[in-house]
């Protein structure tokens, strides 16, 4: 009777220093890790945004540079040059021409 | 108390729990480490014997894992003082009997360290034989389990037949 007292006792003190848990445990921990595929969010797909024809259109850096259409008065002068740069350089083709048309008569 | 006076016995039973101590370490760290690595509580899966990781914050069998952390440090300082029953019984016994005690002091400190450090103990071994699944379970279980056998058979026994010379 003793011994079996005995063999309770250590088989009670037993279960305080072993610690084996239950399977059910083992599968529900295992689910908690795992990612629920239905609470992944899906990603909504690409859509302009509601001011986005609010915003300044860009401009070219080419066009910004040679903008200046402002200045009259630098396009007044600018042209009047041009002109008379043109008209010189017609007077001075004519008089090559005829000094050649000169040379080939005489020749 | 010097520490060069100590009998020879005090250093053969500290390596036995250290032994004991190690084994069961080694083998959690691999685990949570394997866990960790793989990303998940399944490591290995076969036929009779699954490797799963589980954290018990009971005792055995599951029992008694409080989600209160004054209950569950009153269950890990009595483990504690059952530990300290066992040193002192295990420091008057001898033969099977210290032996015995040994490797169950050596699982049980085990597994307080873990109950302490980690706050749940962690298991893995899940032997089962078809659908038939026994509790998940570690290496200081396995020591700890052999440890009560030895004391139940050296009860059965050795104590009977000591009885017997006696009569």
């Amino acid at each position: 009777m003793k011994k079996i007292k005995i063999i309770i006792l250590i088989s009670f003190i037993a279960t305080f220093l072993i610690s084996c848990g239950a399977v059910k445990e083992g599968f529900t921990n295992q689910k908690k890790n795992n990612t629920d595929e239905f609470l992944v969010e899906k990603k909504a797909p690409l859509v302009m945004p509601p001011n986005y024809n609010e915003l300044p259109v860009p401009k070219d850096k080419g066009a910004i540079e040679s903008d200046d259409s402002g200045d009259v008065k630098k396009l007044i002068t600018k042209s009047k040059k041009s002109t008379s740069s043109n008209e010189t350089s017609n007077k001075s083709n004519e008089s090559l021409e005829n000094k050649i048309l000169g040379k080939i008569k005489n020749n | 108390m010097n520490i060069k006076n100590l009998p020879k016995i005090f250093y053969i039973n500290f390596f036995v729990v250290a032994l004991v101590y190690t084994i069961d370490r080694i083998s959690k760290i691999y685990i949570i480490y394997l866990d960790k690595s793989n990303l998940g509580s399944d490591i290995f899966a076969s036929s009779f014997l699954n490797i799963t990781l589980i954290w018990n914050k009971g005792i055995a069998f599951g029992l008694f894992s409080f989600d209160k952390n004054y209950l569950y440090n009153l269950l890990s300082a009595l483990i504690a003082v059952i530990i300290l029953i066992l040193v002192l019984m295990a420091s008057k016994s001898q033969g099977l009997k210290r032996y015995s005690l040994l490797i169950i002091i050596g699982g049980a400190v085990g597994n307080l360290y873990d109950r302490i450090f980690y706050s749940g103990v962690p298991d893995f071994i899940d032997l089962h034989i078809g659908e038939f699944h026994w509790f998940i379970f570690n290496v200081a279980d396995i020591f700890i389990t052999f440890g009560v056998i030895f004391m139940i058979l050296y009860e059965l026994i050795v104590t009977s037949d000591s009885q017997h010379e006696k009569n």
